[in-house]
């Protein structure tokens, strides 16, 4: 089980540093960026041997996102209380103004909700139709590993063309998984 | 073509190919304020669906050991998991000292002041890995959450992670031969040696902070 284990955290470890890194945005420096990682790489790894019961990939990439972001805080309020500044949850207020929750019942609520979300499989499968034909198409190929070059000769359109498609595909992509996981 | 576009792009096709792209340089890319946040809830939308890409052994190899990895790797089998590594670089950056640390808890928790020596012990047995983190209370994982920044959860989980890892291990035992019969004099002898040996003394509400268990 550990072998499995270790395989299973080098195979999010990426996608958990990523999802932290775009959840401080530069906030945190090299050191509490790593720390942030490894804390939520533990506390992922906890939640895994203790519920894992077979549930998908995309269930556990759900976990990581919401794992980064409360991890993000937690590291970047130690640093604040040293620096003395401002408030400890500058820059960390929801879109609708009010305060982040950031107890570590709360925490774990929003992860064990997380968690219950449907997979990336199903939601692609659901948001993909909805999203604009042209950008859609551009989506698909991406999502199956297909480089921009690839891309551009496939579908007959310019670099420029590819790149604008993707990028509104992933904003249709954004907005779908918020109703989604609502 | 806006630079979030092409930004977004590149990470995405560097993701597909195995490259490891960095999120941090990335966004480095893009001028700070809503370009970067865009730029930054979009890449956090791909993280979120993104296939896995085939990572090379070598590649793979080089996660293993990049440090968070390697120390959560690490921290699997013990009872302190991540605390070694990761609670005295927070304690730092707090711009805590242990002895600072000690007090704050002490005064938390309305210890006695003669109490700060023990909590300083406690707190550098806590760091160095010699205290099971499954004894440590949940009281007082929120409190060095407060002093910290990580909530009593995280640091919980910090420690714990590995604990479900842990082959069971097994004693087996083989009677040689047959038990010497025992005397009355041994015993007696046991008794006696049970008696001169002083007691330990009664746990107090430190000791239990730091070693009576989660709900203590």
């Amino acid at each position: 089980m550990r072998r499995w284990w270790e395989e299973l955290v080098i195979d999010f470890a990426e996608r958990m540093d990523g999802l932290v890194a775009a959840a401080h945005r530069g906030r945190l420096d090299d050191d509490e960026h790593e720390d942030a990682v490894a804390l939520a790489l533990a506390r992922f790894s906890a939640r895994l041997v203790d519920t894992f019961d077979g549930r998908s990939m995309g269930e556990l990439v759900n976990a990581c996102k919401t794992l980064a972001q409360f991890i993000c805080m937690d590291v970047q309020r130690a640093s604040m209380r040293a620096r003395e500044a401002g408030s400890l949850d500058a820059g960390w207020d929801q879109p609708d103004g009010t305060p982040p929750g950031w107890e570590a019942d709360e925490a774990v609520t929003r992860m064990e909700s997380a968690e219950r979300a449907a997979e990336a499989r199903d939601f692609l499968a659901w948001a993909l139709p909805r999203v604009t034909e042209t950008h859609r198409r551009v989506m698909e190929l991406t999502l199956h590993g297909a480089e921009l070059e690839e891309i551009s000769a496939e579908l007959g359109i310019s670099r420029e063309n590819a790149y604008q498609r993707r990028s509104r595909g992933m904003r249709e992509l954004r907005a779908l998984k918020e109703q989604y996981d609502a | 073509m806006s630079t979030t576009e092409q930004v977004l792009s590149d990470f995405m096709d560097a993701w597909n190919a195995g490259r490891r792209p960095r999120v941090r340089e990335y966004l480095e890319r893009v001028p700070e304020g809503a370009a970067r946040d865009a730029l930054a809830d979009q890449l956090t939308t791909w993280l979120e669906v993104a296939p896995a890409p085939e990572h090379s052994p070598e590649a793979r190899a080089a996660i293993r050991s990049s440090a968070p990895v390697a120390s959560v790797l690490a921290g699997v089998g013990s009872d302190a998991g991540l605390w070694p590594s990761v609670v005295p670089r927070l304690r730092n950056r707090a711009g805590l000292s242990i002895a600072d640390l000690a007090s704050r808890l002490v005064e938390r928790f309305g210890l006695s002041p003669s109490d700060r020596s023990r909590t300083a012990a406690y707190l550098e047995r806590l760091e160095s890995g010699s205290l099971d983190g499954g004894r440590v209370s949940r009281r007082l994982l929120d409190a060095l959450g407060a002093a910290l920044g990580p909530s009593g959860a995280t640091l919980a989980d910090a420690a714990g992670f590995g604990r479900g890892l842990r082959p069971a291990t097994q004693a087996l035992f083989r009677a040689e031969s047959p038990p010497a019969a025992r005397t009355t004099l041994d015993d007696l002898t046991l008794l006696s040696r049970a008696a001169l040996t002083p007691a330990d003394e009664p746990a107090d509400e430190l000791d239990r902070l730091f070693t009576g268990g989660p709900d203590a």
